[in-house]
């Protein structure tokens, strides 16, 4: 009898709006944390890959040796997994594009790199200065990102500059 | 004196006020008071919702233009036309993703709306009951 009765106090415990008000508390907990961890996640990237852009300014654009990493200081902080932006240069098998956030950025092409223009597969040689591209891949140590996938996208209707202005780094 | 005797009777057969009147008056005024505090919370929200409608408009142009600058839309129309190399690739693009997605502005945008939505829905709720209150007066034992 007791039994019965304790199981019909858990039962309605289950069905209680302060158990509903659990799970839901429970789930958004797990959502914050989650979200916590990826940004932190996405913020040490971010933070370490603008490091060593900063660093490497002078190797991969031809800066002042001491980098440009005071650029940074009012800026935020860049990402290195996708990069969209106009080609400014190609040269060997890397490529220099002005990126969405109006900085320089280098891309390193490999043979791993799928370089795509609508359906078809192009090659290194076929990008073009002034080309719209997006490119994802892995940021690495020297502050460049090495491509996994380029696409190159087609030219906008408008003549219209894609980002307005130059970086301090483009216009020395 | 008969006369007089009528007249005094008239006076004192004067018709009687409904025993349950000081009951209806008082629950008169609670209604009315109660219709008050509604009608003040209509306005509160009425404002709430024209505030945050008028701030959807740029909040939906700050939005829009973030994502426009961040390329996100473009790298997630890689899922359409690269599924294979974003699939071998699903960590890079995914975080391409995340750090392309303008968080602040999102988020600012998001909170509007839902500003929007909640008070729009305490507004139907209040119209609702000052609607329900006037049926129950024009047919109630209160008039």
């Amino acid at each position: 009898m007791n039994i019965n009765l304790n199981l019909e106090g858990v039962a309605k415990f289950f069905q209680s709006k302060c158990f509903k008000c659990l799970i839901i508390v429970v789930i958004a907990a797990v959502v914050i944390l989650l979200a916590f961890k990826a940004g932190t996640m996405v913020g040490f990237r971010r933070g370490d890959f603008s490091c060593h852009w900063g660093d490497n300014y002078h190797k991969n654009f031809g800066g002042p040796r001491g980098g440009f990493s005071g650029m940074m200081n009012d800026r935020d902080f860049m990402p290195g997994n996708g990069i969209f932006g106009q080609v400014i240069k190609v040269e060997g098998d890397s490529l220099i594009i002005k990126g969405q956030d109006n900085l320089e950025k280098s891309v390193l092409v490999n043979e791993k790199t799928s370089i795509m223009k609508f359906q078809e597969q192009m090659k290194m040689a076929d990008l073009k200065v002034d080309d719209r591209v997006v490119v994802m891949g892995e940021p690495n140590e020297s502050g460049q990102t090495i491509a996994r996938l380029i696409r190159i996208m087609p030219v906008p209707p408008t003549d219209a500059p894609m980002v307005p202005s130059m970086s301090p780094g483009l216009s020395q | 004196m008969i006369n007089n005797q009528q007249n005094n009777n008239i006076h004192f057969n004067a018709p009687e006020p409904p025993a349950d009147l000081f009951h209806k008056i008082i629950m008169r005024i609670k209604e009315e008071h109660r219709l008050m505090s509604i009608r003040r919370r209509i306005f509160v929200f009425s404002s709430l919702s024209i505030i945050s409608i008028i701030a959807l408009i740029p909040a939906f142009n700050w939005v829009q233009q973030s994502f426009s600058e961040s390329g996100f839309f473009q790298f997630l129309s890689l899922i359409f036309t690269d599924t294979s190399v974003v699939l071998a690739y699903w960590k890079s693009f995914t975080l391409a993703l995340i750090e392309s997605l303008p968080v602040i502005t999102l988020s600012v945008f998001l909170v509007i709306v839902a500003v929007f939505l909640s008070s729009l829905k305490s507004l139907a709720k209040n119209i609702k009951v000052v609607f329900s209150y006037r049926r129950l007066f024009s047919n109630s034992e209160y008039k």
